[in-house]
């Protein structure tokens, strides 16, 4: 069995007084404390991370947080670093090469300025896109065009997502916008790549999630991790308006967990984007192709609909540090199936999953937790 | 700085798609622009008979969804003087 032991999340934000190696320590204390572990008990050490100079991050980790000279790397996959990290510590504990690996994703955004942020997501892009000036924002921006044209929905339509989301991080003291906004506010946002508008997208954020995966009893097992890869480019795939690599890791996590999308009790999607987020619950099956949108007005993923997604603000409200998202999502998943999301808290819940993303749907991991 | 190396190695893909005509079938423009590029500006997928591809739209008239469109010769992104400057396809009505 493998089980998640701890979990701690850094507040999110504009973190000027904080460096990575800042964000590193908190995460990867706060994750040690909480399992409970000493020190000396954890026998790997994996660093998630998309956009930092400082190379060598798996021993640094190890130095900063006084480690004893366990093995440590680093694992890069775009904004799907954190998902991979988690997912490689399952094989790692799996394999009988570790009993409790800790998994730090962190990243710092803020001490870029935008249009140097803008060019270093685009490594995780093809050189065509790059050459072409395709931003994050615009790849995403090219999916919604083409998902406006086959579903026949509008710019007011992904507007609910960023409402959804920020309506839940104002319940949630660490997200970067803990704040409701209006449909107003979203709908005269500065367009950033059409359609896609400022309210559409997650923001650029500081940040560091932690966890201890372990092969020992805990209150939390992680019951599946699935990752799935697919074309880098967006003009090698199949369609513009869904993602295969979440359909296949969704598939996969599903089948691993012996479980369908009926039984999941709550999600952490990857809304990098508003229309990725509504791709993403049609991709992992929580309702039908071309209806996320609809769905998502009709309030079924909110705190009290049937199924909540990302309670914690999601990437858009809680914030994006790239590397550390797909950690920070367990981390999440695990505060509320332990009853400890403080205002946040959905009761009387099971199972929970999360959804990383990296790129324009390059890597998906899907990860499906139980409370035991 | 752009690598002339690596500028010159693109010289064998960058004109793949010169005087190849398509039919654009997404677009965005961007507006908020990374570094090296001088916004905001269109940028279109386009389905040609051997697959997609993207490129900026150097054209006046706005791209429209189902437009014809032609591969043309232009410079790609912004240099600074010491660097050197790359050509490759960008794309316009047909």
């Amino acid at each position: 069995m493998i089980t998640v032991r701890g979990a701690f999340q850094t507040k999110f934000g504009e973190l000027w007084e904080q460096s990575l190696e800042d964000l590193i320590v908190e995460a990867g204390e706060g994750a040690i404390k909480d399992a409970g572990l000493p020190k000396n008990k954890i026998d790997l050490v994996i660093v998630a991370n998309m956009l930092a100079e400082q190379n060598h991050l798996g021993a640094l980790a190890v130095q900063l947080l006084g480690l004893d000279q366990v093995p440590a790397l680093r694992v890069e996959a775009a904004c799907a670093s954190g998902g991979v990290a988690v997912s490689q510590a399952v094989t790692a504990l799996k394999a009988g090469a570790a009993e409790n690996v800790l998994v730090i994703g962190a990243e710092k955004m803020t001490d870029k300025s935008n249009g140097q942020i803008a060019l270093a997501l685009m490594g995780a892009a093809s050189e065509v896109e790059r050459q072409a000036g395709l931003t994050f924002v615009g790849l995403y921006g090219l999916m919604a065009r083409a998902y406006f044209d086959r579903f026949k929905i509008t710019k007011n339509d992904l507007a609910y997502v960023a409402i959804k989301n920020h309506r839940h991080a104002s319940r949630n003291p660490k997200a970067q916008y803990p704040f409701p906004v209006e449909m107003e506010t979203v709908l005269k946002s500065s367009c950033v790549a059409s359609p896609l508008h400022l309210f559409d997208c997650a923001p650029i954020t500081d940040g560091a999630a932690a966890v201890v995966v372990s092969n020992q009893f805990g209150e939390v097992e992680l019951v599946s991790s699935q990752i799935a890869t697919d074309s880098v480019s967006l003009t090698e795939r199949e369609s513009l308006t869904e993602l295969k690599a979440t359909k296949i890791a969704g598939k996969k996590a599903y089948a691993q967990a012996e479980v369908g999308p009926v039984d999941i009790d709550l999600a952490e999607v990857h809304d990098c984007f508003s229309i990725a987020e509504i791709m993403a619950v049609e991709d992992l099956g929580f309702c039908q192709k071309g209806e996320g949108a609809e769905t998502i007005k009709n309030g079924d993923f909110d705190h009290n609909g049937r199924l909540p997604v990302n309670l914690s603000g999601g990437l858009k409200a809680c914030g994006h540090p790239v590397g550390a998202t797909g950690v920070k999502q367990i981390a999440e998943i695990v505060d509320q199936l332990r009853g400890r999301a403080g205002a946040r808290q959905v009761k009387n819940i099971r199972i929970g999953l999360t959804h990383n993303v990296g790129g324009s749907g390059g890597t998906a991991v899907v990860n499906i937790l139980r409370k035991l | 700085m752009k690598s002339p190396v690596a500028i010159w190695r693109r010289q064998k893909t960058n004109y793949r798609n010169l005087g190849a005509v398509g039919r654009v079938v997404s677009k965005t423009r961007i507006i908020e622009t990374p570094s090296g590029f001088i916004g905001p500006y269109w940028v279109v997928l386009v389905q040609l008979k051997q697959g997609r591809t993207v490129g900026q739209w150097a054209d006046e008239a706005e791209p429209k969804i189902g437009m014809k469109t032609i591969g043309i010769l232009r410079r790609i992104g912004d240099v600074e003087p010491s660097e050197v400057i790359e050509y490759g396809v960008k794309w316009k009505k047909w």
